[in-house]
């Protein structure tokens, strides 16, 4: 008799359990599908097709002096934009270093580059200093002389004049102080100079590290639409 | 489109209501139905604002950009939410919202099981386990106040709030129920059983003591 009542109770209570477990899993996952069913969400990332990490800091915009503005990366993005809408703003995200001898060089094809899509492409050059690296240390100072392309020692390792840098001054380009490389980290960028284009609505659509052999240029050429652009490629 | 602070309100009201339920003796015959009842209604407030939180946080990730909650005008929620730096939890990455959603669950479980066998023996570990589930989530609670406060700033995202009131809420309440779970209070019927037999009992270890003698009565002297 007692084993009798006892099965009962335990049979009881192990189905007190079980409804209760099958409720809140059925209110959990209708509360899942719902926000799934409702929502778009896009990953965070920098491969083609992801919303890359905010970049956040001080920007320098050439011939300010020594001002500099609070940047936030997101708050440039038109979230409502749609393919064929040619007025809106693409971005080329830099990462580089004013002390990466690569940088130096790469700095004519910034300046070429930069000027011919003005206006329909925004150049944000995210500066940036290797942790790991004692000879990669740059000043606020620095990264304006590597921008305008003026005297300052400090340059290419910490041995050169910023006046030595391929190319004329960057003035369509908007210089990021990323000294710290939080954002480096952030975007996963291994070294200097490395590439993003970003559409208007801020989604990676080219990565430099997922198209080997291909230039910056061709990238631009290839995605970004040069309708009511003058000049030509 | 429904003002996303109106359905903030209905958030708010489910979690009062469980608390009004839970401390007014107007509801329900005994205090442990009534702290189990509203508890589920504070868990259940819980876990639809987190579901909440959660969908602002992929709405977000749609949108991109800057925009977050503000487009739907609740105040700087948006700011909060949409920072890609502490919206997620730390190691897992999983937003906080869905974290929210599986802690209100587990909690609910506990809370539903319980009032449907409120003498079972896991009574006491789901209690105790609830106690310690929902005092971590105070200690979440106050590591993303401390968020809130210094690394953005002072912006404050109302949502996240009112899951952080639910969830202490729920730990006040099952910190009642495990005090509640140590007396009679917890089984009325049961101790009110245990009583009438008790008295039984009295009154027939009293008649053996008088040898079968029973003392008539006044109404039995007046027949």
């Amino acid at each position: 008799m007692k084993i009798n009542e006892l099965a009962k109770t335990t049979r009881a209570e192990s189905d007190s359990r079980m409804g209760s477990i099958l409720l809140v899993c059925g209110v959990f996952f209708i509360a899942v599908i719902l926000v799934f069913s409702t929502t778009d969400a896009i990953p965070i990332g920098v491969d083609e097709g992801e919303m890359p990490p905010n970049i956040k800091g001080e920007s320098h915009v050439a011939g300010t002096g020594d001002v500099w503005n609070n940047f936030d990366l997101y708050s440039q993005f038109q979230s409502n934009w749609t393919e064929g809408d040619y007025n809106s703003t693409w971005f080329v995200i830099e990462f580089m270093s004013t002390d990466c001898p690569v940088c130096m060089s790469y700095g004519d094809e910034i300046e070429e580059l930069s000027e011919y899509w003005s206006g329909r492409v925004q150049f944000i050059a995210v500066a940036v200093d290797f942790q790991f690296n004692e000879e990669f240390t740059s000043s606020p100072e620095e990264i304006i002389a590597f921008q305008e392309k003026s005297d300052f020692e400090g340059c290419n390792h910490g041995k050169g004049n910023c006046n030595t840098r391929d190319g004329g001054p960057h003035d369509k380009v908007l210089y990021v102080d990323d000294r710290d490389a939080s954002s480096m980290t952030d975007w996963g960028v291994q070294g200097t100079p490395t590439s993003y284009i970003l559409s208007p609505n801020g989604l990676v659509v080219w990565n430099q590290r997922n198209n080997q052999g291909q230039d910056l240029i061709d990238g631009l050429v290839e995605l970004v639409p040069t309708d009511g652009m003058g000049g030509g490629a | 489109m429904v003002d996303s602070n109106l359905l903030l309100a209905g958030h708010v009201l489910i979690i009062l209501s469980g608390i009004v339920i839970a401390f007014s003796n107007k509801f329900l015959s005994s205090q442990r139905d009534r702290l189990l009842a509203g508890l589920s209604l504070v868990l259940l407030g819980g876990f639809t604002v987190s579901t909440h939180t959660w969908w602002f946080h992929n709405k977000y990730h749609e949108l991109g950009g800057n925009i977050g909650c503000s487009a739907f005008g609740s105040f700087s929620c948006g700011d909060v939410l949409a920072n890609s730096e502490w919206n997620t939890v730390p190691m897992i990455g999983i937003p906080w919202g869905l974290m929210g959603m599986l802690a209100f669950s587990l909690l609910a479980f506990f809370a539903l099981s319980i009032r449907k066998e409120h003498n079972a023996k896991w009574v006491k570990t789901y209690l105790d386990i609830g106690y310690v589930v929902s005092g971590f989530g105070i200690l979440i609670a106050l590591y993303l106040l401390y968020v809130e406060v210094v690394p953005l700033e002072m912006t404050f995202c109302q949502f996240c709030s009112v899951a952080h009131l639910a969830d202490i809420t729920a730990f006040v309440m099952f910190m009642k129920l495990r005090k509640l779970q140590k007396t009679d209070q917890w089984d009325l019927e049961a101790s009110q059983d245990a009583k009438d037999v008790k008295a039984k009992d009295i009154k027939r270890s009293q008649r053996k003591k008088n040898s079968g003698f029973v003392k008539p009565t006044a109404r039995d002297e007046e027949e």
